[in-house]
């Protein structure tokens, strides 16, 4: 009797499964009428005009209705959550997210304007991808052919993620270094700088190359006299000289986010975090003058932000 | 390069730039963007600036705020090299570069949005000028040194170019009130938005004040009271009282816009008096308006960026009632004998301008490393209205000459009138190249030509290099000439005992040469070096007894040479920390008196510390010192160099208040110090009319509230 008592529930939970997944297939609703909350942190300006402009684009890109809160210590997601009934939350930033963890809810999540690619949510990181600052670099200087990257050598890199793959397709090189601290790195550096031949290039990531003002300094200062390519992928180090870099286009990105919750409503999202495609480009003019690196009208237009002013 | 330092350096100075940022949102957008000043940069808050092949200092709107300025002045004054002297009429501002000064500054030129606003009459921005508020400003850039090849005249020792906020569609809403000592209370309400593809901006401020009532001890009657009683009223408060309304308008369609101004002056005291005596109750009005049709489109083809813009600009000097230039019961011999003017010597003249001007500019980028500009342009001026009542001089009905006691008459319109009414036309050509030559060298060679219909023509040439010497340093050679033209006082004047104009005057010449260092040496520390040389010919001045009749007539008469330099550093001292300081030296010499040049500081230092104790606090402390400004030599004047001063400000400002409120402290010369800047010497053969100099104003709190989303 047992037996057959089991049986009968495993094939109604086989049942409800199997209803589960079909109305998970179909849409969750009706996309032009659902509603999209967007939560950012509550931060000071200039800070608070990136996550004005990122809520912006997704409320542009979201077919449906779209509304903005903010998220702070007083100013709980639950409370956000308990006033409007959302069919999808975009969160802004760790924290949003993180206060949005702690609400029981069943609402779908996307995720935006984190700085690493470790969720389990659809979303799209600030980590802009490899490829668009690889193509930056061929753009600029197409005879480039290796490029030399120091990495921290504990965990992975994410931007590093497909970079050498790709820049073989492309019939280039790249050199990846491995240090383990901050002076280990300044002496690959060194041996970087004296090494280098005419047609290679440093790059610095984000996160990952140990590189702090002073070393930044003296880095730029011997490419400077060799005549080395040196870009970053931290937009300031344009300032002080690198060739260039690339940054978010936040009203772009987030109309990107938006129709991933477009997306997710529809059931097509895919899970996980993808790189940020959605750039824009800051090119030291002194430094590509210096180089010979003459901007040409279409490599112009494809240029956001000329540096330095002096 | 020895590259053992790239091991070394790291661990004696990097680490300690390694900062353990909190784990927050700001944080994240400061790792990934590298830097809160890119994050003003990228989301637009901020412009960066541009490669200018001149010395320039760009203040913004947000330098404006952290040192709680409220008007132009105190902002310009930390300028290095520029000096905000006074002059006793009205305390009107006398922008001082580089040891460059004259009672009416004609020689600096001031924009608004581009559009000079120099007046006829005497060169100024206005006798009435009562100040100018902050709250419209986006940004003012500050070119010293010349730049007649670009600008044209008067562009002379130093150029302001006042940019307002513009109309870029942003929706955005402010009201503020500031009240504080003196009776001074400030209101504004400034906002923008959009309508389809209208984009608008409008901010209209309010001013009103008692002014300050600091004592000069002696002024110009307390000399003429030897000839009778003591009618003088020094001591006595200067009269600093005003009521000002300024508003603005942008509207911007696609490539065009539309700007419209009002500055409106009432109640406007006179300072230390018109003629360096005080007197009660004297005051003016202004009424300045402007408005301007731009069209601007960088890519008007391929290759070329187009400007074409038209801007009319009225202005007005009025008076408020009777203009007292000596006090009642004064005894003026060269006007009244030794009788006295039982209701004071009144004179009250008054004018009005009008100028409109049509400019046309052009970039063009298709030749690779070069891009030439190209601008013509047109200007009328017309000084359509004189209009002046006196009780004094002749009376135009009899041609017999007025005693004291007689009522006053009108004299508008005859031939004794203060000044003729008259015009002035300009037409202009400028061509300029900026080439790169080399990967590292940019020359910039321009040359403008002005045609004037009443002083002729007049070519002025630039010439700048600038290099790229090392990463972190460049060096930039700049030579310039310039040209300031004649004011129609100086042209016109007439029916005035002391000075008469002189219609053959030539424009003030200055040739410039300077050489400019900016080095970055590590992140956030950047040192600015200024040297500078010049001549400056042909200075305009009334020569005493050069007249028909033996006054004093406007001739090309100066000579003044100058050199000095300028240095400032700016450093990012911590995260919320930042420490700017100038100092600038100057040398001047009045070559006809071999002699030092008078009035300006030889020496000024400038500190300043702008602190975030905590997220949303802003606490900024400035001191300016102002040293070692020499008394006119040859004139008379005995008195010993004016005393030094040392001016400390602080402003703290708590920010986002229930998200929508900031508020402010600010005190003004905090220690109350007695700061004083120099009165004009007398002139040969007269004694020096106001002895103890003209007094600043002491201490001044000011509280603000603004409300904003």
């Amino acid at each position: 009797m047992m037996k057959v008592l089991f049986s009968i529930k495993n094939k109604l939970s086989t049942c409800g499964l199997i209803v589960f997944l079909m109305l998970g297939a179909a849409p969750l609703c009706s996309v032009s009428s659902a509603e999209l909350l967007v939560l950012y942190p509550d931060v000071r300006a200039p800070f608070s005009k990136v996550f004005k402009d990122i809520s912006s684009g997704a409320e542009e890109g979201f077919k449906g209705k779209a509304s903005s809160e903010a998220v702070s210590e007083k100013r709980s997601a639950n409370k956000s959550l308990n006033r409007k009934t959302p069919d999808v939350v975009l969160a802004l930033g760790k924290s949003s997210l993180s206060s949005l963890e702690k609400v029981d809810s069943k609402i779908p999540i996307v995720l935006g304007a984190v700085s690493n690619q470790q969720y389990d949510y659809p979303g799209i990181s600030m980590i802009p991808d490899p490829k668009i600052i690889l193509d930056n670099l061929a753009l600029l200087s197409p005879s480039v052919g290796r490029i030399h990257v120091v990495k921290k050598s504990k965990g992975p890199d994410l931007q590093l993620d497909g970079a050498s793959s790709y820049l073989t397709s492309i019939g280039k090189e790249l050199v990846v270094h491995e240090s383990g601290d901050l002076r280990e790195a300044a002496n690959i550096y060194a041996r970087l700088i004296d090494e280098a031949k005419e047609n290679d290039a440093v790059w610095i990531l984000q996160d990952g190359s140990y590189v702090n003002s002073a070393i930044l300094s003296l880095l730029l200062d011997a490419a400077w006299s060799k005549n080395l390519i040196v870009f970053s992928s931290n937009p300031m180090h344009v300032k002080h000289g690198a060739l260039f870099a690339v940054y978010p286009d936040n009203k772009s990105m987030g109309a990107s986010l938006g129709q991933l919750a477009n997306d997710v409503l529809e059931g097509s999202a895919e899970t996980g975090m993808k790189t940020l495609k959605d750039t824009l480009l800051a090119v030291n003019e002194r430094t590509s003058n210096h180089l010979g690196i003459s901007l040409s009208k279409e490599m112009k237009e494809n240029v956001n932000l000329l540096l330095p002013a002096r | 390069m020895n590259n053992k330092y790239l091991v070394i350096l790291p661990i004696l100075l990097g680490c300690t730039n390694t900062l353990a940022y909190e784990d927050s949102a700001e944080d994240d957008l400061m790792a990934l963007y590298g830097g809160e000043e890119f994050i003003s940069i990228a989301t637009g808050v901020e412009q960066p600036l541009h490669k200018a092949p001149a010395v320039v200092s760009v203040l913004t709107a947000n330098d404006i705020e952290q040192i709680g300025a409220t008007d132009i002045d105190e902002i310009l004054e930390t300028v290095p090299g520029l000096h905000v002297a006074r002059d006793a009429a009205g305390y009107n501002p006398v922008y001082t570069f580089r040891g460059i000064s004259a009672q009416y500054n004609p020689q600096v030129l001031m924009l608004i949005n581009g559009t000079p606003i120099t007046n006829l009459f005497q060169g100024d921005r206005n006798l009435v000028w009562g100040g100018m508020p902050v709250q419209a400003i986006k940004k003012i850039e500050v070119i010293r040194g010349p730049g007649s090849a670009l600008y044209g005249a008067d562009a002379f020792a130093g150029v302001i170019n006042i940019v307002t906020m513009e109309a870029d569609g942003k929706k955005s809403f402010e009201a503020g009130v500031r009240y504080g000592t003196h009776n001074t209370k400030d209101y504004w309400l400034t906002g923008g938005g959009s309508v389809g593809e209208l984009k608008y901006f409008g901010a209209i401020e309010s001013h009103k004040t008692d002014g300050f009532d600091e004592k000069i001890t002696s002024d110009q009657q307390t000399n003429l009271d030897i000839f009778g009683p003591d009618v003088s009223l020094a001591p006595g408060s200067v009269n600093l009282e005003r009521k000002n309304l300024d508003a603005r308008l942008e509207l911007a369609y696609k490539n065009l816009k539309l700007r419209a101004g009002a500055q409106i002056r009432d109640d406007a005291g006179d300072g230390a008096g018109s003629a360096q005596a005080l007197a009660e109750d004297n005051n003016f009005a202004s009424d300045r308006l402007n408005v301007d049709l731009t069209y601007e489109n960088k890519e008007f083809t391929e290759n070329l960026a187009v400007k074409i813009q038209t801007s009319y600009l009225q202005t007005s000097q009025e008076v408020n009632g009777n203009l007292m230039l000596f006090p009642a019961g004064a005894i003026v011999p060269n006007l009244g004998g030794f009788v006295p003017f039982t209701d004071g010597v009144i004179g009250n003249p008054e004018v009005k301008e009008r100028h409109t001007r049509f400019n046309f500019s052009s970039f063009y980028t298709g030749i690779d490393r070069h891009e030439i500009g190209f601008g013509t342009g047109y200007y009328h001026g017309d000084l359509y209205e004189v209009k002046e009542t006196k009780n004094f001089g002749f009376d135009p009905d009899t041609d017999a000459q007025l005693v004291p006691g007689d009522p006053i008459v009108d004299v508008t319109d005859t031939p004794y009138v203060f000044l003729t009414e008259g015009k002035r036309e300009n037409s202009y050509v400028f061509i300029q190249d900026v080439w790169q030559f080399l990967n590292d060298w940019e020359l910039t060679a321009g040359v403008r030509y002005d045609h004037y219909s009443d002083f002729g023509d007049t070519v002025n040439p630039r010439l700048a290099v600038v290099w790229s010497t090392t990463r972190n340093l460049t060096t930039k050679l700049l030579y310039g000439e310039a040209f300031r033209a004649p004011s129609f006082a100086q042209q016109r004047a007439k029916n005035n005992n002391l000075v008469l104009g002189n219609s053959e005057l030539d424009p003030e010449e200055l040739k410039s040469y300077e050489l400019a260092f900016d080095y970055r040496p590590v992140h956030d520390l950047v040192f600015n070096l200024n040297l500078f040389y010049y001549e400056w010919e042909d200075i305009i001045q009334f020569v005493p007894g050069s007249g028909p009749f033996g006054e004093a007539q406007a001739q090309n008469a100066g000579e003044q040479t100058g050199h000095g330099l300028e240095f400032e550093v700016t450093w990012q001292a911590l995260r919320d920390l930042e420490l700017t300081s100038n100092f600038s030296w100057q040398k001047s010499e009045d070559k006809n008196l071999d002699a030092d040049a008078a009035y300006s500081p030889e020496k000024q230092l400038y500190m300043e510390a702008n602190w975030q104790p905590a997220e949303l606090w802003n606490v900024n402390v400035q001191a300016n010192w102002v040293m070692d400004r020499n008394r006119a030599s040859g004139a008379n004047d005995s008195r010993s160099d004016v005393d030094n001063y040392a001016l400390v400000d602080l402003t703290i400002r708590r920010k986002s208040l229930w998200d929508h409120i900031d508020v402010a402290l600010i005190v003004k010369n905090l220690f109350d110090e007695d700061a004083r800047e120099p009165s004009l010497a007398g002139g040969v053969g007269f004694p020096v009319p106001i002895e103890d100099d003209l007094p600043l104003a002491g201490q001044q709190i000011l509280g603000e509230i603004r409300y904003h989303y």
